[in-house]
């Protein structure tokens, strides 16, 4: 036996693996727990087998300095840039890099050329597919649009600092310089580059930032808010991983870029409002003296204070202006720079202190136009000083000295410092705004989620082009925790595990780690699904305090830095001391679900080997059986067997049934006694002393996913008890395995729930129950509290209903009143 | 050319108001089909029924409402919105016997609020088992951009799925 076992063994470990090329190829035995040096990337001197920099780590840094100047009729920018790049990489660069964003617009990028038709069909559907597929309004807004604007960039001059011309190519959405001598490591070189383009109008073409046109405003010709980002050539990243970072923009993927410094020199309508990353350096110029002495005040109160009032900004509405004004702004060790510039912003500011930090009052300010009304004077600047205090706590203390919410045609966008939020007020016909429930957990929720950006992934630098979930579910992780300790009765959605399960069981889906142009569902994949998995993470597998110390970690080691997925794996389990790999395994490199099934339950009984006692308990057992139904049946009609009828013929074993016990077996049980050693009697008499009940607990795995197995206990004495047995259990057999539970004399199972508070995002719950409890469907649950709502109506009779007026309503209530 | 004339002619039908659509909405919407049928083919003694249950993201219905029907938009409180959506949904989407491409009649049960998402169920009952369903699924795709569509099939302790991206054209299922 032990031959066979060990030759199993073997077996085992040599076929027990299905990835990378090493595949199980006998048998239904899966490795869940194969560890993933084979899929992770070599540590090296740049990132370290413990998912830290290593001692060699570089990354390179690109200073900017910035002239732009808005023409607000044409919606046109026009600016010039010196830009400074430092390779700090091992490497000699003969060329370099750079991002075009806008020219993702220009009819010829391959982002518009396989943009695929986005049909409707208005009214019902059907199956026969009968109905011509019909341009949608906002696709045809969106091709006049473009055939009406040169969108794309115009670069005017790429020279280096003496002002002579340099060689450059452009390359769809990327442009790359041709340096006249290589750059070697250590080396910086500094260039210009001219350029202008035209703002997209954001509600026809879609992206990121552009323009948004209120007609009715009263002004001739109405007002504009501009959301100005991905506005000027920006450096590629240049990593260790992956080398230049010139992956095509499509749209859908965003960005990674390099930290640096930025000056930048704003020029608009002096009747504007700018909101922008960086802090203001020439506020005397262009700012009132009240502007500024709120300002000051804002800086030490407790609640958000006006610098620009509701009323001031409407009144603006109608201004015409007399010049242009420039703001200068300066932005330290950002990836991005971006800005936002109208007459309509109120604007409003709050000092959010971090005592002891880099900025010990951070400036937390929202801009938003009349359209945003009382939702974002209530919620938007508070929610902006919430993210900071619960993020503080899982990252690191907030690194800017600002931190905006601003109110455009963008429904949610973050950079550095700053941030663009959509919802709004809805203006009703009596003249009032009003906003329902759901609009404002959507203010909350996306200040909430792109405050949280400027952590991850604007100062934790993670690529979301190629790894949307490094941002986005880490970020929506944290915005769901800070959303519930804003109030944990605003029905959030999305994050928790419960919320993943339709898409977990669904067929069609990618694994979260997937390059991002290629997720089918970007929503559940790169935001709930990673999300669920780390509240799992954090309140099932870990614990809080070990996810929080290293998660805490993970952000302290990657602040200002480059990340990928092996060092967030890596480090979230050296830190907290355990293995993870199976559940990175399960949850980010398959499309496996969590169902677990409890399948059966055996109660069982110690045997004592003492006869009188394990006998006399077997004939209990026997007599406790139900009677045979037709020996009942013979009894009552009346028939007599034989040895009724002939009580001569009954003998010994009439008198001794098979359970009698004889000295031959009471011997068998004293020799028994005494062949134990001393050890082993210990163990079997502590055992029959303590008499304890036993349940053995088969348990079946199909959903594939391996997970802790939680149970909720609860006992013929009343009281309950939750279990949690680690999902190393099913390291030796992933689809089955059994568990023994022993509890004290008398204390017997009543109710064995599988993830009593679901908390595992296990999709069946119907299997989860013992005894079985059948969990009616939520369409039987509905009609079960909906007796009335649909057939029961007497829909014949309910049609000759007359249409009430609201007078006659009333007199009605009036009546019913005083009848009472 | 014509015919992108004639297209464009029928869509202007539904005035400008989509534009007007409050950006970041999530632009999904799952659907769960639960096939109850005796495997015998006797659908006399044992009813074989459909269940369907919508969810749907409650911003994203309320934007729906105000764009494609004008209704005032508040589906946790407004019972009369709450049923114009039901009605909405319900009118777009489709299931039927993929062998005969015809729709099953399904009674629409209502819907209800459950946390951000809200419910619309619907229900068919069949006088004869099916072996391909045919399914459209077009909720919301005529006031989002980008609304994708996951229909997840259960039969026989099995889960098929159907995504409808961008068309709600109708797709087909065994459920062999």
């Amino acid at each position: 036996m032990r031959y066979l076992l060990a030759v199993l063994g073997i077996a085992l470990t040599i076929s027990g693996a299905s990835a990378q090329g090493i595949k199980q190829t006998k048998g239904e035995f899966e490795d869940k727990f194969r560890q993933l040096d084979e899929v992770l990337p070599s540590p090296n001197v740049y990132r370290n087998a413990a998912g830290e920099p290593g001692h060699e780590y570089w990354q390179q840094e690109a200073d900017y300095s910035i002239k732009v100047s808005l023409d607000e009729d044409a919606r046109r920018l026009t600016a010039s840039s010196t830009i400074t790049y430092t390779n700090n990489s091992p490497d000699t660069l003969r060329y370099l890099w750079l991002q075009l964003d806008q020219n993702r617009f220009r009819e010829d990028s391959i982002a518009e050329m396989t943009r695929t038709f986005d049909s409707k069909i208005p009214g019902s559907v059907n199956l026969r597919g009968a109905v011509k597929p019909q341009i949608t309004l906002r696709s045809l807004r969106r091709m006049q649009s473009q055939a009406d604007h040169d969108y794309g960039y115009d670069i005017t001059r790429v020279a280096d600092a003496r002002g002579g011309a340099l060689e450059h190519t452009i390359v769809g959405t990327l442009m790359r310089i041709d340096l006249p001598r290589p750059l070697t490591p250590g080396q910086s070189t500094r260039f210009q580059i001219d350029w202008a383009y035209n703002l997209v109008e954001q509600k026809a073409m879609g992206g990121r930032a552009g323009y948004e046109h209120f007609p009715d405003d009263e002004r001739e010709g109405g007002n504009d808010i501009f959301l100005v980002a991905q506005w000027f050539p920006r450096m590629v990243a240049y990593s260790d991983y992956e080398g230049w970072h010139n992956k095509e923009f499509l749209g859908s993927g965003e960005f990674t870029l390099e930290f640096g410094d930025y000056d930048v020199e704003i020029t608009v309508p002096n009747d504007h409002i700018v909101s922008s990353a960086g802090v203001l350096q020439n506020d005397r110029q262009v700012l009132t003296s009240t502007q500024r002495a709120r300002l000051a005040d804002a800086r030490d109160a407790d609640r958000p204070l006006f610098v620009v009032t509701p009323e001031e900004a409407e009144a603006n509405e109608s201004s015409n202006p007399t010049g242009m004004k420039t703001w200068k702004f300066r932005a330290e060790n950002v990836r991005d720079f971006a800005w936002a510039s109208s007459r309509k912003f109120a604007w409003d500011a709050q000092g959010f202190k971090q005592p002891g930090a880099e900025h010990e009052t951070v400036m937390a300010m929202s801009f938003y136009p009349k359209e945003g009304g009382e939702l974002w004077q209530k919620y938007s600047t508070t929610a902006v000083v919430h993210t900071m205090e619960v993020y503080n706590r899982f990252a690191f203390d907030y690194p800017y000295p600002t931190s905006q919410s601003v109110n455009g045609p963008v429904g949610g966008m973050e950079y550095p410092m700053i941030t663009f939020n959509g919802p709004r007020t809805t203006l009703q016909d009596d003249g009032t705004r009003t906003y329902t429930m759901a609009e404002k957990r959507f203010l909350i929720g996306v200040v909430i989620h792109e405050i949280g950006h400027i952590y991850f992934p604007m100062v934790v630098n993670s690529d979301e082009r190629q790894w949307t979930w490094m941002d986005e579910g880490l970020n929506s992780f944290l915005d769901s925790v800070a959303g519930y300790e804003w109030d944990p009765n605003i029905p959030w959605t999305r994050s928790l595990p419960r919320d993943l399960v339709y898409y977990m069981v669904s067929e069609e889906q990618v694994p979260i780690m997937t390059q991002s142009d290629s997720v089918l569902q970007l929503g559940p994949n790169a935001y709930g699904k990673p999300s669920a998995a780390l509240h799992i993470l954090r309140e099932t597998v870990l614990g809080r305090e070990k996810f929080d110390f290293a998660f805490r970690e993970y952000s302290r080691r990657w602040k200002f830095k480059r990340p990928t997925p092996s060092d967030f794996f890596r480090t979230m389990e050296e830190a907290s001391g355990v293995d993870l790999d199976w559940f990175w395994r399960g949850w980010f490199y398959t499309t496996d679900h969590v169902d677990i099934s409890l399948d059966r339950v055996f109660q069982m009984e110690m045997d004592t080997e003492n006869p009188d006692i394990d006998l006399a308990r077997a004939r209990e057992d026997m007599l406790n059986e139900p009677a045979k139904v037709g020996v009942t049946a013979n009894e009552s009609e009346g028939i007599r067997t034989w040895v009724q009828r002939f009580p001569d013929i009954r003998d010994f074993y009439d008198e001794n049934d098979i359970y009698t016990v004889t000295n031959k077996e009471r011997n068998e049980y004293h020799a028994y006694l005494a062949d134990l050693d001393e050890i082993e009697r210990q163990v079997f008499n502590r055992a029959v002393d303590e008499d304890a009940e036993y349940y053995a607990l088969e348990f079946s795995n199909v959903g594939g996913l391996v997970m802790p197995i939680i149970l909720g206990l609860e006992f013929n004495d009343g009281t309950s008890e939750k279990m949690y047995i680690p999902a190393e259990i099913w390291r030796k057999n992933p689809h089955r395995v059994s568990k023994l539970l022993v509890f004290e004399k008398g204390k017997e199972l009543t109710q064995i729930v599988v993830d009593p508070d679901w908390e595992t995002a296990d999709a069946d719950l119907e299997n989860n129950y013992y005894p079985r409890r059948i969990t009616p469907s939520r369409v039987e649950a509905f009609k079960f509290r909906n007796p009335y709502s649909f057939d029961r109506r007497d829909i014949m009779q309910d049609i000759k209903t007359e249409l009430e007026t609201d007078d006659e309503a009333t007199e009605d209530d009036a009546e019913d009143k005083s009848g009472d | 050319m014509r015919s992108f004339s004639a297209m464009c002619l029928a869509a202007i039908a539904s005035g400008l108001a989509a534009q007007t659509a409050l950006a970041h909405e999530q632009a999904i919407a799952f659907s769960e089909v639960t096939v109850i049928q005796d495997e015998e083919g006797d659908c006399a003694n044992a009813a074989c029924r459909l269940e369907i249950a919508h969810r749907l993201i409650i911003h994203d219905a309320e934007s729906t409402l105000m764009d494609v029907l004008g209704a005032r938009a508040d589906l946790v409180g407004d019972k009369e919105a709450q049923e114009r959506f039901e009605a909405y949904v319900a009118d777009r989407f489709a299931i039927g016997d993929a062998a005969t491409d015809t729709a099953f009649d399904l009674t629409l049960l209502g819907g209800e609020v459950e946390r951000g998402h809200y419910w619309v169920y619907q229900e068919a009952i069949l006088d004869k088992p099916v072996e391909a369903l045919s399914i459209a699924q077009g909720v919301l795709m005529d006031a989002i951009p980008a609304q994708t569509n996951r229909v997840n099939v259960k039969h026989d302790g099995r889960v098929q799925t159907l995504i409808f991206s961008s068309s709600p054209r109708s797709q087909t299922l065994s459920l062999d």
